[in-house]
């Protein structure tokens, strides 16, 4: 390969580095920061059904399992964790505690644009009502 | 090889433009699909299979015809085939890929098409037929790309490739069968609840196939200095009378049993396709086209006028319009009538439909031409 | 994360050994692989007997689709080819082709009972599912996972009842908020739905919400391998008939002559 070739060929992967990363620098410049979202703790209930650093870990785990035992297997008995009773049910258990959806779920999953599918069919029973 | 694409004559970039043309127009009408559902196409409750499945169906007919130039080269050595072979394997490439999105563009939630692997359902022929038609893929790809490869470096191809291409010849029967059998075991479904689906579909395919790698090669001829000159062409035709003839007589073994044993059930989806839907929106022209189309044919075929180039070319064009509107349209929607209450609802393709199906078809289009570019560029030696 | 990891690693395995040896754990075992782990519910069938007289006598009644519809969410979609139906009212002899003649049956000519999903003893739809999507439990259900379903509608062309419904668009543009039961889910676009006898009542010891609505005691419930059930007890003095039984799909709703 000539040394010519060898610079044209440099070039194109430099830009193509620019184009592709444009939103990295773009935002590198700007000094801009990925801010940790805050989602808002329950005002009821102390505890969760797994610690804290579990459930932000695991949480999507324990929801499928929860909903495989209760749609494919029609297992719908509660779980009993620390002596208290949860039913295998996303608005039937977590957003009784976590009344605000888009105080809770949203603010991590918005923060990392990661959009999980369940309030496209499960109803959203915090205060601002069924689908927002 | 792959650098072959990039050097045309205007032609060829101007080709591109229109098949990047149709594709942009099929994206924008895939969007507004995705956004509003499938609720833009013509589909509906009682026909709940359109125009996207029923080109699937034709297309893997084609797919699966690429054995009809591989099983006459690789098994009895029929040179005359040596020119256009990786044309029927670069045909069956992109046919499949057009398949495999038309599969896409029909699911309600496109993005789960990987459950179809992550649950396995043996039980399922849509399992199996999607397992069959990926694995058909691969396998013509390989095929195709190292057998130029070799060509390109002049040297024969290596041998690993040989019990590949005796591979792919069962496996191209394979596709096929399974896609018929989709069909040919639902109950309630009488058009399809026959033992003679896979039969039909070969037939068809083994007609419509060859007949459109004869018209691919006609325009390369014309077009291009691509020239495999007329004898795999006299082949061809040979191939297509007799494999169509058989397409022909499966259908009027069909109409015999819906009609001579007289049950209700059996004779009406016939009747309804032919004699209309009892709607204004009813297609039933399109049938009696295919009709005249596969007569026409017929009587080219059976004619001094196949040994002419022009009559050979006409009944080719014959026998893929005939095909692509019976396989492509008719059987998959005329399945669904009368629906399961026995009524007889109408079905009309949507413009967002057609154009995402006009998408489909320049990506395969555009596919074929950049293999059919690289193709020819080797074997121009440039 | 390490838990989906691992079953997606399992779930890979069994796909290759599905793919390449054509034969599976759940195969071999006999179970169906589209069981989802079903614990079978030994000599459980639950069934349905509409009592078509009780229903012509209702004359224009919907109550039990209202209160299924209601209570499942079900959009009334005003586009009859688009409609979603769980149950539903249509003509006797549209359901049952031939089963009656200008003739014979003339007290029955114009009935609409009401139809609903089949629940079959071998169902097409589940044969056909290539995910998995749709399968039998136990005790007879013919269940569906939303979550599961990739809306290939392969379902509808092997129901040929016409008991499955596949979203078009959102079904949630046709569902009045306030009228939304907040303890069932809706679905999503692009799904297909059907009657699941109420698998979420069943669960929890109580018969299905159109059984319960009906005014006219035209729907009895049960366990058809029960001597004493409800369903048994309206079988047993009665001529019944099920939809196309010819078709080897063994339907579980009876319809009372």
């Amino acid at each position: 390969m000539s040394g010519s070739r060898i610079m044209k060929a440099a070039a194109a992967m430099a830009l193509a580095a620019a184009i592709l990363g444009a939103p990295f620098w773009w935002n590198a410049l700007r000094g801009m920061k990925q801010k940790a979202p805050e989602p808002e703790k329950p005002v009821v209930g102390k505890e969760c059904v797994l610690p804290a650093a579990d459930m932000r870990k695991n949480h999507m785990t324990l929801l499928f399992q929860w909903r495989d035992d209760v749609v494919r297997k029609g297992d719908r008995a509660p779980v009993t964790i620390g002596g208290r009773q949860y039913e295998k049910s996303l608005t039937g258990s977590c957003l009784k505690c976590h009344t605000k959806k888009e105080n809770f779920c949203d603010r991590c999953h918005n923060s990392l644009a990661s959009g999980p599918a369940c309030f496209d069919c499960h109803i959203d029973t915090s205060e601002r009502g069924p689908w927002n | 090889m792959i650098e072959k694409v990039f050097l045309g004559p205007r032609r060829y970039w101007l080709l591109l433009l229109t098949l990047g043309v149709f594709i942009a127009a099929g994206l924008f009408f895939y969007i507004q699909q995705s956004s509003e559902g499938l609720a833009v196409t013509g589909m509906s409750h009682s026909v709940s299979w359109g125009l996207y499945i029923a080109q699937f169906t034709f297309l893997v007919g084609v797919a699966a015809s690429a054995v009809t130039v591989v099983l006459p080269y690789y098994l009895h050595d029929y040179k005359a085939f040596g020119r256009i072979t990786i044309l029927g394997e670069f045909l069956a490439v992109s046919s499949v890929f057009m398949c495999l999105l038309f599969i896409f563009v029909d699911l309600g939630q496109p993005f789960r098409i990987l459950h179809v692997i992550l649950y396995p359902s043996p039980t399922s022929l849509m399992f199996w037929d999607t397992v069959v038609l990926f694995m058909y893929l691969v396998l013509n790809l390989v095929i195709g790309w190292t057998v130029l490869s070799a060509e390109y470096r002049g040297t024969p191809p290596p041998s690993w490739s040989k019990p590949l291409i005796y591979l792919s010849i069962p496996w191209a029967i394979s596709i096929h069968t399974v896609t018929a059998f989709l069909y040919a075991g639902l109950p309630g479904r009488h058009l399809w609840l026959s033992a003679i689906i896979a039969a039909r579909f070969l037939a068809s395919a083994f007609s419509s196939g060859p007949a459109l790698l004869l018209i691919l090669c006609r325009v390369a001829r014309r077009y291009t200095d691509f020239d495999p000159g007329n004898r795999p062409e006299r082949a061809l035709g040979v191939i297509i009378t007799y494999a169509f003839s058989a397409h022909v007589f499966f259908m009027l073994l069909e109409v015999f049993t819906a009609f001579y044993s007289g049950i209700p059930s059996h004779r009406a989806p016939l009747v309804r396709l032919f004699w209309g839907w009892g709607d204004p929106a009813s297609l039933t022209p399109y049938l009696w086209i295919s009709t005249a189309l596969a007569l026409a044919a017929l009587a080219l075929l059976y004619s001094p006028a196949r040994r002419r180039d022009s009559g050979l070319f006409i009944a080719s064009i014959a026998v893929f319009a005939s095909v692509w509107i019976e396989k492509g349209f008719g059987f998959v929607v005329g399945g669904f009538i009368p629906d399961p209450l026995e009524r007889i609802p109408a079905y009309r393709p949507t413009l967002a439909e057609a154009a995402i199906t006009a998408g489909v078809w320049a990506t395969g289009i555009l596919i074929f031409t950049l293999l059919f570019k690289i193709t020819a560029a080797v074997r121009r030696k440039d | 994360m390490e838990l989906t990891r691992l079953e997606f690693l399992n779930k890979a395995w069994r796909t290759g050994l599905v793919i390449f040896g054509g034969a599976s754990f759940e195969l071999v075992s006999g179970t169906s692989l589209t069981a989802g782990g079903q614990p079978a519910a030994a000599g459980k069938r639950l069934a349905m007997a509409v009592d078509v007289r009780a229903c012509m006598k209702a004359g224009q009644c919907v109550k039990c689709i209202n209160a299924c519809h209601r209570g499942h969410n079900v959009p009334a979609i005003p586009d009859v080819k688009r409609a979603i139906t769980w149950i539903w009212r249509d003509d006797l002899e549209r359901a049952m082709p031939g089963v009656m003649d200008s003739y014979s049956g003339t007290a029955f000519h114009g009935a609409k009972p009401v139809l609903l999903c089949n629940q079959c003893g071998n169902p097409p739809c589940v044969r056909v599912c290539p995910t998995g999507a749709t399968w039998k439990r136990g005790d007879g259900i013919v269940m569906m996972d939303q979550h599961r379903c990739i809306g290939c509608r392969y379902c509808m062309a092997a129901c040929p009842y016409g008991s499955r419904s596949f979203n078009w668009n959102d079904p949630r543009r046709y569902l009045a908020k306030k009228l939304i039961n907040r303890d069932y889910p809706t679905r999503t676009k692009g799904t297909v739905e059907k009657c699941d006898f109420c698998a979420e009542r069943i669960d929890r010891g109580r018969e299905p919400l159109c059984a319960a609505a009906c005014t006219e005691k035209a729907i009895s419930f049960g366990n058809l391998h029960e001597d004493g059930s409800a369903v048994r007890k309206a079988l047993a003095d009665r001529i019944a008939l099920r939809r196309k039984p010819e078709l080897g799909t063994d339907p579980a709703v009876y319809y009372l002559l």
